[in-house]
């Protein structure tokens, strides 16, 4: 069977790194991206069976990403996970739960991220 | 050899250099990093090697550049008369990333400066970026090198990557968040084991030899978790890394061809931990905590490099065991 490809979208290369050290070793094969513009651009080069998707980056938000990859019928299955630092632990943004909850993706995640509760949702929306 | 794929580019701008060079003792860190966090000053990248030669350790920070000044008070006025402090503002930061733990990609960041005469001002290395410190003046003709260097798929040329990056620094400033947790989060430990220390002082001209030498090793399939530079006595260069203690000979005998005048220290065995969290780089405190959890079970880090969002530490490995528990108790870590 072949591996399930997850792209991560994050403008944190460390975060990056870090998911898809962990992706890597339950066997899913991992794509990564460094803000919403390049995850535009990996997402039409080769689509995902899977987003993982920050919500705060330059150039082009998750909430932006997510609602266009949504609304084209292309790509309007793809699930996508949101994560973002928008939650109880954070005092001050500019961004809002609310937004995030508004956005059609199909998990939402907040930051800091438990690790088993983000690989638990990429199994179940990949299954 | 074909130029090496990056992934990307992040300049911090503005930050102001501190560098602090004390007589070794177990404490110099740990006091550093105390007295920045109670005044709440964050350090946006540090480097520290616990022995850099002639019984001295080197702790270098960068921090915002307002908060230099105070800063520099704090470690000169506070530090005693066994502390020899300099700061140096209008210092950025430029990480490039992914370099997926190759020398050859160091190896090449170094010979462009080297090759366009800019001074490395210091390095820090996290799982994903290599980490240079570049003073303001110097940056154009940095980027310009890197271009002609590496390939970045995303911008094809300096140009590209300048309309891209304009504004980007506001919008990263912008989306910092601040975190108020009673025990800090971290999302994990990796831990690196089986590890050669290797710490050298060379003259800045020498930028090139070493930058050499890291290509030289990366031919050999050997993979570098860890790596910093700051400047050590006497207008030199300090530089610690880590590499597998399987290829000692191997980086032995490139440090040997391509430095024959500098002789390295090494400490093995040893182990590279990496905590990675949430915005590390942008909350005051954390590298204290670290710090002062190591001191707490008597630990004494041998290296530490602050960069990105995380902080890598280079330990004993027969201190491995007591440095999971001390970090384990103080800060959450996922099972």
């Amino acid at each position: 069977m072949s591996k399930k490809y997850v792209l991560i979208v994050d403008d944190d290369p460390d975060m990056v790194e870090t998911v898809s050290m962990m992706l890597e070793s339950k066997g899913f094969e991992v794509g990564k991206a460094y803000d919403g513009i390049e995850g535009t651009e990996a997402v039409q080069k080769r689509c995902p069976d899977l987003l993982v998707l920050d919500v705060m980056m330059p150039r082009k938000d998750g909430y932006t990403l997510c609602a266009e990859l949504k609304k084209d019928d292309k790509t309007r299955n793809l699930p996508i996970i949101l994560l973002t630092a928008v939650g109880e632990a954070v005092q001050s943004t500019s961004y809002s739960h609310a937004d995030g909850m508004a956005t059609e993706a199909d998990d939402y995640i907040p930051k800091p991220v438990d690790t088993q509760t983000l690989v638990n949702a990429i199994e179940r929306l990949c299954s | 050899m074909s130029r090496i794929r990056l992934g990307g580019i992040k300049i911090s701008e503005g930050r102001s250099h501190l560098n602090a060079s004390c007589h070794c003792g177990e404490n110099a860190l740990t006091n550093i990093c105390s007295r920045l966090a109670a005044n709440r000053i964050n350090i946006t990248l540090l480097t520290h090697v616990a022995d850099s030669g002639g019984g001295h350790s080197v702790s270098a920070l960068c921090t915002e550049k307002e908060d230099g000044f105070s800063g520099y008070f704090l470690l000169k006025v506070k530090g005693g008369q066994d502390c020899t402090v300099s700061m140096q503002s209008d210092i950025n930061i430029l990480s490039v990333f992914p370099h997926e733990q190759k020398p050859a990609v160091t190896g090449k960041l170094l010979e462009t400066l080297a090759g366009n005469g800019v001074r490395l001002r210091g390095l820090a290395s996290s799982p994903s970026a290599m980490s240079l410190l570049i003073a303001s003046p110097d940056m154009a003709r940095v980027i310009d090198g890197l271009f002609s260097a590496f390939d970045f798929p995303s911008y094809p040329t300096p140009l590209d990557w300048h309309a891209a990056y304009q504004g980007k620094e506001q919008v990263l400033r912008e989306i910092i968040c601040s975190y108020e947790e009673q025990v800090i989060k971290v999302y994990n430990i990796a831990q690196q084991v089986d590890l050669d220390l290797w710490s050298l002082t060379l003259p800045h001209l020498q930028l090139n030899s070493l930058g050499a030498a890291l290509v030289g090793l990366d031919g050999f399939g050997i993979r570098m978790p860890f790596m910093v530079a700051h400047p050590g006595l006497q207008e030199q260069l300090s530089t610690s890394f880590c590499f597998p203690i399987s290829h000692r000979e191997e980086v032995r005998q490139e440090l040997s061809r391509h430095l024959p005048q500098v002789f390295p220290v090494r400490h093995d065995p040893v182990v590279a931990l990496s905590l990675h969290g949430p915005h590390f780089g942008d909350r005051y405190g954390i590298t204290n905590a670290l710090v002062g959890a190591l001191q707490g079970a008597a630990v004494l880090p041998l290296a530490v490099s602050c960069a990105v969002s995380t902080i890598s530490v280079v330990i004993r490995s027969e201190e491995l065991e007591r440095s999971i528990q001390a970090l384990s108790g103080n800060f959450t870590i996922p099972s």
